[in-house]
């Protein structure tokens, strides 16, 4: 079965804990989400580092975790075994995460008050924020009935509700404020549109960080993460 | 590489494609920003001191 909601919960020190590609859906994807999970400087947290050593084991080696990920971010400016992925750090990247999803939470509260998307948007934040429970679990998916986002693969058809984790990576509203792009931690695009019951968006298969809508809302501009980021991995290599 | 997606059909075209004269030494693009019009980016780039470097400018195709 595959998983579409993304799923995170409090850990027992605080932060987020994000399950992530547990189910093999990262597998069914051309892009693995780790290879392009990204350092702090890249994107604003790497939900790896709050993995658990069990959940790491499922989702690929350490190895090349570790391998690519400290490289890459020795090149970004930080002296070896310092940065975020070293173990004094992975707390504060633990706040870090925290405080962003905090963020979004209250970015997305103000953005329902100003497109009268109502409470559903924030009951589903709080469900996220609040670390779940199944009547909460239940609550927020009966409320957010009717929303979701539809894959333009051919036949296929999974909602996705607009989360704070959705609203975490990056965003950009429409100038219209009816639609909005997103980028999930998890590298999957969406665009959404902020209307109950309108079923449309698409899902990209590759990492598209959205730029900006055209003024007619019709287009996006986004840019491929998958060659922004790769040339510097390349380039390390080479030299 | 920056696309246009068009939102109703998910059509994705090419629109520009970015990036430094030289790669050696660029480690990523960070961000790309685009004027109103779309006539003009702010590129952010992350590559240590080669930035610096004469010639090592922007292309943009």
């Amino acid at each position: 079965m595959r998983r579409t909601e993304p799923f995170c919960w409090r850990g027992k020190r605080g932060g987020w804990r994000w399950r992530v590609g547990w189910d093999g859906d990262a597998a069914e994807r051309s892009v693995s989400w780790l290879d392009w999970s990204g350092c702090r400087r890249c994107l604003r947290a790497a939900p790896w580092c709050c993995l658990t050593k069990a959940e790491r084991r499922l989702v690929g080696s350490p190895r090349h975790i570790c391998t690519v990920m400290r490289s890459h971010h020795c090149a970004a400016g930080y002296g070896f075994g310092h940065g975020p992925f070293t173990r004094r750090s992975v707390g504060a990247v633990a706040r870090q995460t925290e405080s962003d999803a905090i963020q979004a939470d209250s970015h997305f509260r103000r953005s329902a008050r100003e497109l009268t998307f109502g409470g559903m948007a924030y009951q589903w934040a709080h469900f996220f924020r609040t670390g779940g429970g199944c009547w909460r679990w239940q609550m927020s998916r009966s409320m957010v009935c009717g929303f979701g986002v539809r894959d333009l693969e051919p036949g296929g058809s999974k909602p996705v509700p607009i989360t704070s984790e959705m609203a975490c990576a990056m965003r950009r509203f429409s100038p219209d404020g009816t639609q909005i792009a997103v980028l999930q931690r998890r590298w999957q695009s969406y665009n959404c549109f902020l209307r109950l019951g309108s079923r449309a968006g698409c899902a990209f298969g590759e990492p598209l960080a959205p730029l900006r809508f055209s003024a007619d809302g019709q287009w996006l501009l986004v840019q491929h993460l998958k060659s922004s980021r790769a040339p510097g991995l390349w380039c390390r290599a080479c030299i | 590489m920056v696309s246009r997606v068009h939102l109703k059909s998910g059509e994705l075209t090419d629109w520009r494609e970015l990036g430094p004269v030289d790669t050696i030494g660029v480690n990523s693009i960070t961000g790309v920003a685009v004027s109103a019009d779309e006539k003009s980016l702010r590129v952010f780039l992350t590559g240590g001191d080669l930035r610096a470097l004469p010639g090592a400018g922007l292309a943009v195709r």
